[in-house]
């Protein structure tokens, strides 16, 4: 544990440093939300409807940014090894990253909610629940993320590779995000909403072991 | 330190060839059986006998991806590159089943519902297993360093395999409220010799495909992880 | 549609099908055979090379 709290640690002084890139993962979300909403029109109706579904498109797209970036400050001063060569589990390593990408993307879903209230004309009726969604729905990003984040920072093509590895993989957080969302903004008539929030649960759960445990073999020589 | 991968005899090509040809010949059997000799269906007519190269496509497309699976298991636990070979086969052989299980699908969609493509649960699932494992033999393509490749490839494999039961469930709670289209499984066959004829031809043929896909792997392998010669032998 | 409730015709989807499926199932066998000959004619190769400059 005392190995989990010194690399959140590093984590922190990492994030604190690269304010500059978080911003600009903001602004890149933003950007796509403004896009998304000129697809649609002003058809405020419709607008409202795809709200849920735009939001997490624009935060599944900044979370590739957010993921490549994640091991840069490592790679590049190849501090990756001086790490693992350390008496440091390879898990504390992982669980830090994915908590510390897990943390960024659930501010940035945070931080695009006003965003969307405002361009597409979204009712938010339940603040915290929407920001329990965007907690699941970010920790299902974040722990496969993180994991082939490693994997493809140090193949070639790496900016299309991790998108390609990541998207298809994270198909049922996205539908159980997106639908969570509307049933949290367009009304829950038959209170559909717990067992949405289960999946994403489930398959936070499936991951954040699975992942953390193969993430040893990945970083090994 | 390189082990020899061609250590412990494989199946002889002999084996592959043959697997192929008999898996070929019980494919046309069945086609053909199929096709002009099994009578009309009730309610489908004769646009049914697209299932009887359809369901068996759906089971050995999931067969592949299975054995995959078991290969990438085995390769992590035995260090053995026999397994990666085998998983780089099973992969390759999955993608080409899932990508034509979606095409037969949206034929099959066309003419019953109108539309290319239905959203069914099974289909649209394989439509991600297909763009999952396309990830994967791009990870494979990219990776240079023959162990890191075998690794990393074997955990994305574990972790897409492990995905699909969820996507699964997703797509079909997230379809449930509009009607449950019948899918070509759920259509009775009013002959079912075809079906498994067909089932056996297209696994016989892959079971070949995948024997020799896997003896490539193995040469490439082979020639990847040699150690260079000696200055004396040049 | 006709009116009986049972499709009629079709036979051109069923005939896609099936050609699909052969062209698809056999150009990957081909493909596969042919690679494994070309990686079989480079071991040999291979094998044969050391042992003829030696």
């Amino acid at each position: 544990m005392r190995q989990l709290g010194a690399a959140l640690y590093k984590e922190w002084l990492l994030q604190s440093r690269a304010l500059a890139q978080l911003l600009a993962v903001l602004v890149f979300g933003a950007t796509a939300l403004l896009l998304f909403s000129f697809a649609v029109g002003p058809n405020y109706e419709l607008l409202r409807a795809v709200a849920p579904g735009f939001l997490w498109l624009a935060l599944l797209l900044s979370s590739t940014l957010t993921l490549a970036e994640s091991f840069q400050a490592e790679m590049e001063h190849r501090a990756l090894e001086g790490q693992l060569l350390l008496p440091a589990s390879p898990w504390a390593l992982y669980y830090a990253k994915a908590l510390a990408n897990w943390l960024q993307l659930t501010l940035l879903g945070v931080a695009l909610v006003p965003l969307m209230v405002a361009l597409y004309d979204a009712r938010l009726s339940r603040p915290l629940a929407l920001l329990g969604v965007i907690a699941l729905g970010s920790a299902g990003l974040s722990a496969p993320g993180t994991l082939y984040a490693v994997m493809t920072h140090q193949a070639r093509s790496r900016q299309t590779l991790l998108p390609l590895l990541l998207f298809p993989l994270v198909v049922p957080v996205l539908i159980a995000a997106v639908k969570a969302t509307s049933l949290l903004m367009l009304g829950d008539p038959m209170e559909q909403i717990g067992s949405w929030a289960l999946l994403l649960a489930t398959f936070d759960a499936i991951h954040w072991s699975l992942c953390g445990l193969l993430f040893g073999r990945v970083v090994e020589e | 330190m390189a082990p020899s991968v061609l250590a412990g005899r494989p199946s002889g090509p002999g084996a592959g060839y043959a697997l192929l040809a008999f898996g070929a010949v019980l494919l046309a059997v069945g086609s053909y059986i199929g096709l002009f000799v099994a009578p009309s269906e009730s309610f489908m007519g004769d646009v049914y006998r697209i299932m009887y190269v359809h369901v068996p496509t759906a089971w050995n497309a999931l067969l592949a991806f299975t054995f995959g699976f078991g290969s990438a298991v085995a390769f992590l636990l035995k260090g053995d590159f026999k397994w990666d070979a085998r998983h780089e086969a099973a992969v390759e052989m999955g993608v080409v089943l899932a990508g034509l299980l979606c095409c037969q699908g949206a034929i099959w969609a066309r003419p019953t519902w109108g539309v290319w493509w239905d959203w069914d649960p099974r289909l649209t699932t394989t439509a991600v297993m297909f763009f999952a494992f396309i990830g994967i033999l791009a990870l494979r393509r990219f990776v240079e360093d023959p162990v890191k490749r075998a690794t990393w490839s074997a955990v994305a494999t574990i972790i897409a395999y492990v995905d699909v039961p969820i996507v699964y469930f997703s797509v079909r709670w997230w379809n449930s409220l509009h009607q449950m289209q019948s899918s070509p499984e759920t259509v009775s066959a009013p002959f079912l010799i075809p079906l498994r004829t067909n089932a056996f031809g297209i696994l016989f043929l892959m079971a070949g495909l995948i024997t020799l896909r896997t003896r490539i792997a193995r040469l490439r392998l082979s020639q990847e992880m040699a150690p260079p010669l000696p200055e004396a032998a040049r | 549609m006709s009116t009986s409730g049972v499709l009629s015709g079709g036979w051109e989807f069923v005939t896609a099908a099936y050609v699909l499926s052969l062209v698809v199932l056999s150009t990957y066998s081909l493909s596969v055979v042919w690679r494994y000959r070309v990686e079989l004619r480079r071991a040999e190769r291979e094998l044969r090379g050391p042992e003829e400059s030696a």
